[in-house]
């Protein structure tokens, strides 16, 4: 995060009201404590159906901020005292549970922008951010400086779209949404507006460089705010001509990678028809017609994609008719299925990323880097500018064909125009 | 009543009015779960090809 006069911070409007014509004297810790409860939620996820459930905050989080307790708990008692937040009192340092917030729903209202200028607090917040993203593995330095220099997002028009659905979302339960919140809609106005506050707030932290570069030790996944951003947002992402190369059916494709290590080299007749087929890019496509032939159903792509998922990664015990269907087609490649889940069943799960990171992010990230292409990950895809589609199509084929001797079929598609 | 999340733990997670523990989540959804930032604001988890999975199984190219 680079060094700043003044860092942005995103409160309820009403509360930012509240605020500025409160004598309160410390103004910056008020906004630093009301913009933490959404801040921190963003991160830990405790309010994901936006019904405004408290959001544990330690009280750490405060302290790498504002470094006086008495600062902090001031502030605290002021807003709980005036019904801006509510705390859940309920605390365990044996059970890890600290202290929990929320805004009272009489505040809770779209988030506005509040400046912060005062120094002791700005440069702590650069601090804190920075500290994290430098706990990453020097391996993906290039990557990481390119994404955190680079990637921002075209915030008006990203906000723009925020708002036309916001607006639609809450004309759709009440055509008189303007009017003060209350009646039999409350409780999905404040999940609207909720769920409005997060995007709001996920799409200003990149606007403001607040960015995210996590390794994820249990997968080898690379987590930052590209890979969390709701897709439709991904048109404002810059810089602008990116496309987006996707390994086809990828999950069928790294299980047929897998499959000799886990069965020998001595393959039944159904596993070399799997292999086959994923490998020409082609098995949603053949599950999807044998599976409505059996069933007398019509299942569109994303349905099978979904069994297949079900298929692949729930219990050994659940979904057992989809089993059924792929077992008639492929009952060898099912029972390596069931083996590898047979103790554990995300196992296989774990597996899967593991080898999907191993090529995507340690082997043809390095190569790309290696041969100075800049690039944007989600996972098993890769976004490049459009002039670099051939060379980066090549090399991802190049890594997996060194690798596997197998050659996976690449889509391609726009992101955002120049 | 569940003891509540403790920092850097995986559960409970709140998820459309309810407080889901590893075994009242979809079994996808559990096994692919490993870290509560690679969840989205939705509280959906990555699979691949652009497809995300929820807590209740619900799945959504996000």
């Amino acid at each position: 995060m680079k060094t700043n006069k003044s860092i942005n911070r995103y409160i309820p409007e009403k509360v930012s009201d509240y605020i500025k014509q409160s004598d309160y004297k410390n103004k910056e810790h008020l906004i630093i404590i009301c913009d933490m409860i959404y801040r921190v939620n963003n991160y830990k996820k405790q309010d994901i159906d936006y019904s405004n459930q408290f959001t544990d905050i330690p009280q750490n989080y405060f302290k790498d901020i504002i470094t006086n307790p008495r600062y902090i708990k001031s502030a605290k008692d002021f807003l709980i005292d005036k019904g801006i937040i509510e705390c859940d009192n309920i605390y365990s340092k044996i059970g890890g549970k600290a202290l929990g917030y929320r805004f009272n729903n009489d505040y809770l209202s779209k988030l506005v922008k509040v400046v912060v200028k005062k120094p002791t607090i700005t440069k702590k917040i650069i601090k804190n951010v920075n500290e994290k993203n430098n706990a990453v593995n020097d391996k993906y330095k290039k990557y990481k400086e390119y994404f955190l220099n680079n990637f921002s997002i075209d915030y008006k028009k990203a906000i723009k779209y925020l708002d036309n659905n916001l607006f639609k979302s809450l004309e759709y339960i009440s055509p008189s949404y303007t009017s003060s919140l209350c009646g039999v809609n409350l409780e999905q106005k404040i999940k609207i507006i909720n769920k409005y506050n997060h995007h709001f707030m996920a799409v200003s932290a990149i606007n403001d460089g607040e960015l995210f570069f996590r390794h994820n030790k249990t997968n080898g996944r690379i987590d930052t705010n590209l890979t969390n951003l709701k897709s439709e947002l991904k048109q404002f992402i810059s810089p602008k001509g990116l496309v987006q190369l996707d390994i086809v059916n990828s999950q069928p494709y790294f299980l047929s990678l897998l499959i000799p290590s886990l069965c020998g080299v001595n393959l039944e007749q159904d596993i070399i028809k799997f292999i086959d087929v994923t490998r020409k890019g082609k098995f949603y496509e053949f599950f999807q017609q044998q599976y409505n032939l059996q069933t007398g159903q019509f299942i569109d792509r994303k349905g099978i994609k979904d069994i297949m998922f079900c298929i692949f990664y729930s219990k050994n015990t659940s979904y057992k008719k989809e089993k059924r269907i792929f077992k008639m087609l492929f009952p060898n490649v099912l029972k390596i299925i069931e083996n590898q889940k047979k103790n554990k069943h995300n196992q296989l799960a774990i597996q899967m990323q593991i080898t999907e990171s191993k090529m995507c992010i340690d082997t043809i990230c390095q190569e790309l880097d290696r041969n100075n292409i800049e690039y944007f990950t989600i996972h098993d895809a890769w976004l490049v500018d459009d002039k670099n589609i051939n060379e980066t199509k090549k090399i991802i084929q190049d890594c997996f064909d060194k690798e596997y001797k197998s050659i996976p079929k690449i889509d391609i598609t726009n992101v955002n125009k120049k | 009543m569940k003891k509540k999340k403790a920092e850097n733990e995986l559960y409970p997670i709140y998820y459309n009015g309810k407080e889901y523990y590893e075994e009242d989540c979809n079994d996808v959804f559990a096994a692919y779960y490993t870290c509560p930032e690679a969840l989205n604001v939705e509280g959906g988890v990555y699979v691949s090809e652009g497809t995300w999975i929820y807590p209740d199984g619900r799945t959504e190219e996000w």
